[in-house]
Order: structure tokens, then C-alpha cells, then sequence
């Protein structure tokens, strides 16, 4: 990997993680199986970057974002987490992995979650300065008249105003009711944001709003962001750098003109190929994918997405390509990475 | 009547349909006089955000509102073409009751409906909570299998036995790409992935031979190569039926690859309507062209921000006066925009679109009010 977390500009570092889920069946609950979420990935966020986490559904993008903030205990694996909690420089490192839970709650306040669905996810018995407040309650920064301005001044930062303060998140629309959401995760002054589909569910005017919103708070309170979405416009316009994963494996990270220009994995190239584009005269040329996305209880052996490549040979059925650099910063893991010539988007 | 005087190639043209929901606040006005064509064999794509009345529109063609919804006024002309002779006839759909012998066999035969994949949804697109008639299957019963839900749909539809319909099943399991469709009508809807559920709801569709398929959001809960799957398959088999697609989407890179004519909704009217080209090349309204600049683009974005509608669409009780997108409107002309009520006129490539500064009369009081 082309960073690690000894470079201080690294915020945080995935290092071989894995995050089973067991099955099990009969009456004793025996396990039987174990459904492999994610399965043996390694990537870095640096400071100040916004990366992107693509796929499609149940490839394990949201466990893995999940367990790499440990919402989720991992299976196996580090996250390094650099912390700036107590002062200054270049601050300390935390395997969050390895964390009692006990000493997880301090760098929680570095740590916050956007999710996509707006309305299930406020509380709607709570005021909306409630819901903001509430982090600060938890974390025992309650302070009063000046948590009130405070409070006042995240939700203006999301442009909602102070009339706003007192209402209940169903008075608001699905574009505000998201605002409220990244209030309430700015409120601890995090470093790091995981954001989980935060436009999916908004309408194409609101989806604007919301992305240049996220780009302005980033500036303005340095944050660092962990995008997960399954749309590549989306994630192609608000991302430094994308990684493409598919089922349970990261089968490509690269900077993003470069992903999406200059392809190295089969299966990023096929997503590629399948977005549409809004542009009548200049249609992408598809590249079908055959079949289905394997069950990650029981995928295939060697390359997991060798049954749909049209690239395949006998290699590929057997072994498991890792995750290599094939050039400045941009990983794949493909046995035919450095030879196969695929087609990006212009 | 005017019906006379349409082009056999028209299929349905819908004159300023208007249709209210009486609910506990009031009456929402859904539909303030909507116009629109969809010729034969081709496909007109039906954008808008949520609110604007796409699906509302749809249930009115299939006269299937919700009980507390009625047609107020306006023309479905559907062009309902003889068995054997080739002469044709213009009926109004607005004029027909919902459980009259001819709806039931336009629903069953000529007139069919897709809906968005409901067993894995991703957005909930579905906001107005309406109600759909019995007579339309919405999803497959999970109890029951495939093949057995084909059948009694296709007997159903096609008036035959199920015996045979059973053997139709199978042969347009087939055509939508269900490999080993004999072994695939025994499982349950469970055992087929978002995507194959679809296919087999495009089978029961189509196997009545239809020759217009509204497509409400067929794709939107599939993921991005599924996607791509059923919207291809819709066009390969439209090239084999020659059936019209009306396919409503709030998404414009899907319209721009399926639809040959496009009509742009906000809040219960349709603001342009044109060829897919010259909506997107040259589009006339101030609202298609926001929402064409406010959509990120892959490669034309670095760096940049997204240019936004400012506001968001107002609510069904507060819909403003005059031009209904006048309050958001970055070309608006105060006590000229919420004044009056914008008609669709021709403009740009042929196009029509429904905004004053089309309005001839009105930009030339604009101009004269500035000379004096």
C-alpha cells in the first residue's frame, strides 16, 4: 500500500480486515457457515480527503465502513486511528480494533455517521435542537447557554435557521431532515465522517444542495470523509479517491480521474460501462456482466468475480489475486492488471 | 371531435388532464392540466422530482387512482386499433369508469404496467401512499411460485387456460433471460435475485402482447449493472413487439438512454416536452435547465461545485401563484411570473415548453413597458 499510518498525514488505516458473519441453524443456534462480509481488506484515509467506498448492494461497502469506525467489532484486522484528542501534532495512534470499548467513548467524538435515510434515523420525539445537542449530552459537554449558541450555530453552518430550533423532524423535508443529520454529526467536532448513502434518498435538486453543502463544511471544519455510495456520479464528483469493492474484497483503489479514466480491474470497468450517462449523443459502450454476484456464504474459489469476467482464464479459477500497486497510488488486484487493456470513461 | 384530426401514429395523447385527491387538509391538485403524446413504438421518458405527478399520471392511464382521487377534466385519446381491419379508433380513457368492460380489457391487454422492484427497495420513492386497484398485480406473492403466478396472470390477461399460460410463461421467461426457465417457474420469489424478479414482472407484462408499457421506476431499487441489464432487455424487446414504453424516472442518465421524446414534470404540470436531444442540448424551460446543470457528470465536475435550484419544491397546499416554479425560477420577471399562467408553446428545436419568456404576447408587453 502506498501509505501507512506512520506517514502522519494518514488518518486512518485499514490493515487486513475482516468482519464474518456466522450462520447458524437448528435448535442449538449451531454455526454451520459463516457469511464473509468483509473479507481481508486494507486501504488509508488521509487527512483532509474524501474517499470513496463504491459497489454494488451486499458487497459489504457498509459493514466495512461500519467495522472500520467499529460500530461493528471486526473478525480480524487493525484500524489505526490517529487521534488528536489530547493537543496538538501529530497526535497518537489507536488500533480501534484491538480498543477496550471503555477507552473507544473518547475517540468517538473524532469519529461521527451521516446515514441515508434521514427520517429513520432522527429520533422523532426529540426537537431538532434536541437531536443536535444530544452528542453533547452523551459526551458530558453539556454547557448550558453556551451549547445553546452552539447548537445554533451548527444548524445555521447546514443552513437551516434558528425558527427551525424547536420543530420536530417531521415538520421538515427529506433535504432538511438530512441537514439535521450533519448537524448532529458535526456537534463533537469530529475529524473523521463516515457518510453512508447521504443523497440516495433525495431528490436531484436536493442532491445538489446536500453535495456542495458537504464539500463547504469540509473546508471549513478540515474534515476528513468516508463517502459510501453505490452511485458513480455521485462519488466520481464529491471523491478524491474510490475504491471498488466486490463481495467482501477491494478489487481496485486509485486516485479518481484515474479510476475512472484508466481502469485496471475487470469489474470496475464493467461498473464503469453499466452507469448511465446523461448524454444522449455519447452513450457508454456496455460491456455485459453475465450472472449474478456470487453468495458470500459459499463464493467461488480464486478471483470471486471470475465466472462474469470476460477476461478469465484458468489462473483466475484457482488463485486469489491480492491487492497490488500497479502504478502512483492505484492498487488492483487482478492477475492480468498490468496486461489487459480496458476502457475507462472519457 | 378533435380526436379526428390525430396522426394514426399517435398511441395516447393526453389533453390537459387535471386530477385532484381530496385528502383531510384539503384537495391536492396532482394533476393541473397535463399535456402530452406518445407515439407508437417509441418512448417517451417522464422526468421530474418527487411530487410532480409522474406516477399519478401513470395510475390515471391505467384508471387506476386511489378511491379519494378523481379525474376532473381533460382527454386520454388512446388510439385502440380494430381486430382484424386495420382501422383504428380514438377513445377517451378519461371518459371510461374504472371497472367498465374496456378498461378491464385495456388493462388486461393493450395497456401494461411495471413498477419499481418492491422486494429491494433502496429509496423510498413512493411518497403519496396510494392505492392500487386489485386488478393490477403490484409484486409476486411470496407464498406462491412463479410459475404458478405467471400462469393465473397470463390466463387472466390473455383469457385462456392455465395449462397453456403456463407454457407462455415459460417462453417469455425465456425472452426476458431467465436461463433454465422450466426449472426457474417451480421457485419462489425469494429464490430470484431484484433483478430477476423484475425480469419475470416484464414477462407477465408483456405476455399479453401490450402495445403501450408504463414503466414506473423500474430500475430505481437495482443496483447499477442490474440496472443496465433490464433497461437493455426493454429496448431489445420493444424492437421485437413494437410496443410504446412511457418509462418514468427521476434519474436523466437513464432517460437519455431510453427515451426518444422526453416530457419534464414540476408539481402537476409538464413544463417541457421535446425529443430526447433537444431537451438536453437546448432545453427552453428555466427548470430543465437547472436540472440539468445541478446533476454531477462523470469528468466534467473536478474541482467544482454543482449549480442548485435554489429552494425546494413546496409543499401541495402552497403552491405558488402564476407559474408554479416562479418562487425557485432563476429567470424570473416579478408581477409578470406569478401573475400569470405559462401555456406550452413551441420553442427551441420544436420543442414546447410552458414559461412566459416563450409567451410572445407577454415579451412584448415586457419590452414595450420598458420602452415607455
Amino acid at each position: 500500500m502506498p501509505a501507512s499510518i506512520e506517514d502522519p498525514g494518514v488518518l486512518l488505516e485499514v490493515r487486513n480486515l475482516k468482519k464474518y458473519f456466522p450462520i447458524r441453524k437448528g435448535l442449538l443456534r449451531k454455526v454451520v457457515g459463516h457469511i464473509k462480509a468483509v473479507d481481508d481488506i486494507s486501504f488509508e484515509i488521509r487527512k483532509g480527503e474524501t474517499l470513496g467506498l463504491v459497489g454494488e448492494s451486499g458487497c459489504g461497502k457498509t459493514t466495512a465502513a461500519r467495522t472500520a469506525i467499529r460500530l461493528y467489532d471486526p473478525t480480524d484486522g487493525a484500524v489505526l486511528f490517529r487521534s488528536h484528542a489530547n493537543g496538538s501534532g501529530e497526535g497518537e495512534v489507536y488500533d480501534l480494533a484491538a480498543l477496550p470499548l471503555r477507552e473507544m467513548k473518547p475517540l468517538r467524538r473524532e469519529i461521527a455517521m451521516v446515514f441515508q435515510d434521514p427520517i429513520n434515523s432522527l429520533n422523532p420525539r426529540m426537537s431538532v435542537s434536541d437531536i443536535v445537542r444530544e452528542p453533547l449530552q452523551v459526551h458530558g459537554m453539556d454547557l448550558g447557554r453556551e451549547t445553546d449558541d452552539e447548537v445554533q450555530g451548527l444548524l445555521s453552518a447546514v443552513g437551516l435557521r434558528s425558527e427551525h430550533m424547536e420543530r420536530y423532524p417531521h415538520e421538515f423535508s427529506g433535504g432538511q431532515r438530512q441537514r439535521i443529520g450533519i448537524a448532529r454529526a458535526l456537534a463533537l467536532r469530529p475529524s473523521l465522517i463516515l457518510l453512508d448513502e447521504p443523497v440516495s434518498a433525495l431528490d436531484v435538486s436536493i442532491q445538489a444542495q446536500t453535495l456542495n453543502l458537504l464539500q463547504d463544511l469540509q473546508e471549513e471544519f478540515d474534515l476528513t470523509y468516508l463517502f459510501v455510495a453505490h452511485d458513480l456520479s455521485v462519488v466520481e464528483h464529491i471523491s478524491d479517491r474510490v475504491a471498488v469493492m466486490y463481495v467482501g474484497r477491494m478489487v481496485e483503489v486509485a486516485p479518481k480521474r484515474e479510476l475512472y479514466t484508466n481502469p485496471r480491474h475487470p469489474y470496475t470497468e464493467a461498473l464503469l460501462s453499466a452507469s448511465p450517462k446523461p448524454d444522449p449523443r455519447n452513450p457508454t459502450v456496455r460491456i455485459p456482466l453475465v450472472g449474478q454476484v456470487p453468495d458470500p456464504s459459499n463464493p467461488p474459489p480464486g478471483c470471486y468475480f471470475h465466472p462474469r469476467c470476460r477476461y478469465a482464464e484458468d489462473v483466475c479459477r484457482t488463485e486469489t489475486p491480492p491487492l497490488v500497486t500497479i502504478g502512483e497510488d492505484h492498487a488492483s488486484a487482478c492477475h492480468f492488471a498490468d496486461t489487459l487493456e480496458l476502457q475507462g470513461m472519457q | 371531435m378533435s380526436a379526428a384530426v390525430l396522426d394514426q401514429d399517435v398511441l395516447l395523447d393526453v389533453r390537459d388532464l387535471q386530477v385532484h385527491f381530496d385528502v383531510r387538509r384539503g384537495t391536492v391538485r396532482a394533476l393541473e392540466g397535463v399535456n402530452f403524446t406518445i407515439r407508437k413504438s417509441k418512448t417517451l421518458g417522464v422526468i421530474g422530482e418527487s411530487g410532480s405527478g409522474k406516477s399519478v399520471t401513470a395510475r390515471a392511464i391505467m384508471q387506476l387512482l386511489a378511491k379519494n382521487g378523481s379525474i376532473v377534466s381533460g382527454e386520454m385519446l388512446y388510439n385502440r386499433q380494430g381486430d382484424d381491419s386495420g382501422d383504428s379508433e380514438f377513445i377517451d380513457i378519461a371518459q371510461q369508469p374504472s371497472d367498465s368492460q374496456l378498461m378491464r380489457d385495456l388493462r388486461g391487454g393493450e395497456i401494461a404496467m411495471i413498477f419499481q422492484e418492491p422486494m429491494s427497495s433502496l429509496t423510498p420513492v413512493y411518497t403519496a401512499g396510494l392505492h392500487i386497484g386489485e386488478s393490477i398485480q403490484l409484486h409476486l406473492k411470496p407464498r406462491q411460485t412463479v410459475g404458478d403466478q405467471m400462469a393465473k396472470a397470463i390466463a387472466k390477461q390473455n383469457r385462456i387456460p392455465r395449462e397453456e399460460a403456463r407454457q407462455i410463461a415459460i417462453e417469455m421467461l425465456d425472452k426476458v433471460g431467465i436461463p433454465r426457465p422450466e426449472e426457474r417457474v417451480v421457485s419462489y420469489p425469494h429464490e430470484l435475485s431484484g433483478g430477476q424478479r423484475q425480469r419475470v414482472m416484464i414477462a407477465i407484462a408483456l405476455s399479453c402482447g401490450p402495445k403501450l408499457l408504463i414503466a414506473d421506476e423500474p430500475t430505481t431499487a437495482l443496483d447499477v449493472t442490474t440496472q443496465a441489464q433490464i433497461n437493455d432487455l426493454m429496448l431489445d424487446l420493444q424492437q421485437e413487439f413494437g410496443m410504446a414504453i412511457m418509462y418514468i424516472t427521476h434519474d436523466l442518465g437513464v432517460i437519455a438512454e431510453m427515451a426518444e421524446d422526453i416530457a419534464v414534470m414540476y408539481l402537476g404540470r409538464i413544463v417541457e416536452q421535446g425529443a430526447t436531444d433537444s431537451i438536453f442540448y437546448n432545453p427552453q424551460h428555466p427548470y430543465t435547465r437547472a436540472l440539468l446543470r445541478s446533476i454531477p457528470r462523470i469528468g466534467q465536475t473536478e474541482g467544482s461545485r454543482l449549480e442548485v435550484i435554489e429552494g425546494m419544491v413546496p409543499d401541495p397546499f402552497s403552491i405558488p401563484t402564476g407559474c408554479a416554479f416562479n418562487n425557485r425560477c432563476p429567470d424570473v420577471m416579478p408581477g409578470i411570473c406569478d401573475a400569470r399562467m405559462p401555456e406550452l408553446l413551441t420553442a427551441g428545436d420544436g420543442q414546447r415548453a410552458a414559461c412566459l419568456l416563450h409567451d410572445p404576447d407577454t415579451m412584448r408587453e415586457v419590452t414595450s413597458a420598458r420602452v415607455h
